[in-house]
């Protein structure tokens, strides 16, 4: 069985489209999702977006996808303990992903990781058992502390904690983070 | 030393299916699926997935696939509007196999219309008793006679009775005939203990007849093995000897649930096989398909597009 760890919707996005009264809706991405991976034989797929594209691929398609709630500005967020804790009671949801060091929108959060302004996120992962997805090329040493703080925190690194094309220029150097990546003993 | 690296072959698929949702502006047939426990699964099929022009685009991206024809599937009936939607928007990736009521007041004015439109050609299937007593009856002469006077392709699929195409192309013999899935019965037609290759000889033996072409559809359904599906390749081998590789059509019958493998894998059991030469495979893979439905490829460069001649290969 092959599962594809991340896919996102495509941008631009495709539309919404009713599937009829009393029935559900369905979103034309998941359907295209679907195709492409029937195309090359991937047999699952987590999804990485916003609540109602993840809910709604699962929801049509619940042996083929899970999803990843994405929160793209973690700070507008009401109640996080009560959020977070919600999250795997959400139909399909594994976890939820934050992008410190490349926010969709507002600021870089790397600072905000560096001097534990997130760490409430990641105490209520770990008290209500949900996996958390970082990615945060450039901020790899600060993984460590937080490893240390929440270890019983399942805290996953995307991409390698790199910086991957388009962030940076693809360059021959490109993973020299790769020692950083695999330190076990950060100060 | 170096070989010089062979240019990517085109690849058409001979046969694909897509839809949308069913709504206002290309509404399905109501009455499909009613009829017994298979149509009614067939409507589930087009249900549980929405195979619109993105997600097939994507598919066809990822498989390696150029162009298509798009055949009408079952659920919009005689309604060619959908697909006709798609090759106006896609003009270079697609066109249209459609289908049509024989009994229709303006039928021969419709084929007659078929040029130009995007529509290359009309969809039979005779695939139970009913259907074949209507053919032989007569009840698709008057469709059959129009597509011969006016020069439009018909795709038959004539299962287990793929013999009474002599028939056909003795009374219409000016008529391009296209034997869908081989002539043969596949999946899920094919009955427990059936042997699918049973009327291969049939099919063989129309390749005297010029006007009969072949597309080399879901084959893949009538493998036993994974792929590549080596054991399809010595019935394969007797159907190239017999028409040419400039009278065979491949494709992949997309969206076929029955289909063992990927899309992707439905290509590359024929544009990766050893069986074939590079001669082979651009004929079988597009360019039979191209002359046979009379699509030109269009080249583009530098943004200016120019239609390139039509394959120099002929129809025996």
């Amino acid at each position: 069985m092959i599962i594809d760890a991340q896919i996102h919707r495509p941008a631009p996005a495709l539309p919404w489209v009713e599937l009829g009264e009393g029935s559900q809706h369905i979103n034309e991405d998941a359907e295209l999702a679907l195709a492409a991976m029937d195309a090359v034989g991937v047999d699952m797929a987590i999804v990485h977006g916003d609540y109602a594209f993840c809910e709604a691929a699962h929801a049509r398609y619940p042996t083929r996808f899970r999803g990843i709630v994405q929160f793209s500005d973690p700070f507008g967020m009401k109640n996080v303990q009560d959020e977070i804790a919600a999250v795997r009671g959400r139909p399909g949801l594994l976890g939820f992903r934050m992008a410190p060091a490349a926010p969709r929108a507002g600021p870089n959060l790397l600072p905000a990781l560096q001097n534990g302004q997130l760490d409430k996120f990641f105490a209520a992962a770990q008290a209500n058992d949900v996996p958390v997805l970082l990615f945060v090329p450039g901020g790899l040493s600060h993984i460590h502390r937080i490893a240390r703080s929440f270890p019983n925190l399942t805290l996953i690194i995307d991409h390698l904690g790199l910086p991957p094309p388009p962030w940076v220029p693809l360059k021959p150097n490109l993973l020299d983070g790769i020692p950083e990546l695999l330190q076990r003993n950060m100060a | 030393m170096m070989l010089p690296a062979q240019p990517p072959v085109e690849v058409v698929d001979a046969q694909i299916h897509m839809w949308e949702v069913d709504g206002p502006d290309h509404p399905w047939d109501a009455n499909f699926g009613t009829e017994d426990a298979a149509a009614a699964a067939t409507r589930a099929h087009y249900t549980g997935r929405i195979v619109g022009d993105h997600a097939t685009l994507t598919a066809m991206a990822v498989a390696g696939v150029d162009a298509a024809l798009i055949v009408t599937p079952a659920i919009y009936g005689n309604d060619n509007s959908y697909g006709l939607s798609v090759v106006a928007g896609y003009p270079d990736r697609f066109r249209l196999i459609g289908r049509i009521d024989p009994s229709t007041m303006d039928l021969e004015q419709k084929v007659a219309a078929s040029h130009g439109s995007g529509l290359v050609g009309y969809r039979i299937v005779i695939a139970n008793q009913d259907s074949y007593e209507r053919l032989v009856g007569g009840y698709f002469d008057r469709l059959l006679a129009a597509a011969a006077d006016f020069g439009v392709p018909i795709c038959i699929y004539l299962p287990r009775r793929v013999a009474h195409v002599r028939d056909l192309s003795r009374r219409f013999p000016t008529l391009s005939i296209t034997l869908d899935h081989l002539g043969l019965p596949q999946p899920p037609l094919v009955q427990p203990g059936e042997d699918a290759w049973e009327s291969l000889p049939d099919v063989v033996a129309l390749a005297e007849i010029p006007t009969v072409t072949v597309k080399l559809t879901a084959v893949p359904t009538m493998s036993s093995q994974p792929h590549p599906h080596t054991d399809l390749w010595p019935y394969l081998h007797r159907i190239l000897r017999a028409f040419g590789p400039d009278r065979i059509m491949w494709g992949s019958d997309w969206t076929r649930p029955e289909s063992p493998g990927t899309y992707r894998e439905g290509v590359t059991y024929i544009s990766e096989t050893d069986e074939l030469g590079p001669a082979e495979k651009a004929l079988v893979l597009g360019g039979t398909l191209r002359h046979v439905f009379r699509w030109r490829k269009v080249v583009r460069q530098n943004g200016v597009s120019a239609s390139s001649s039509l394959p120099s290969c002929g129809m025996k």
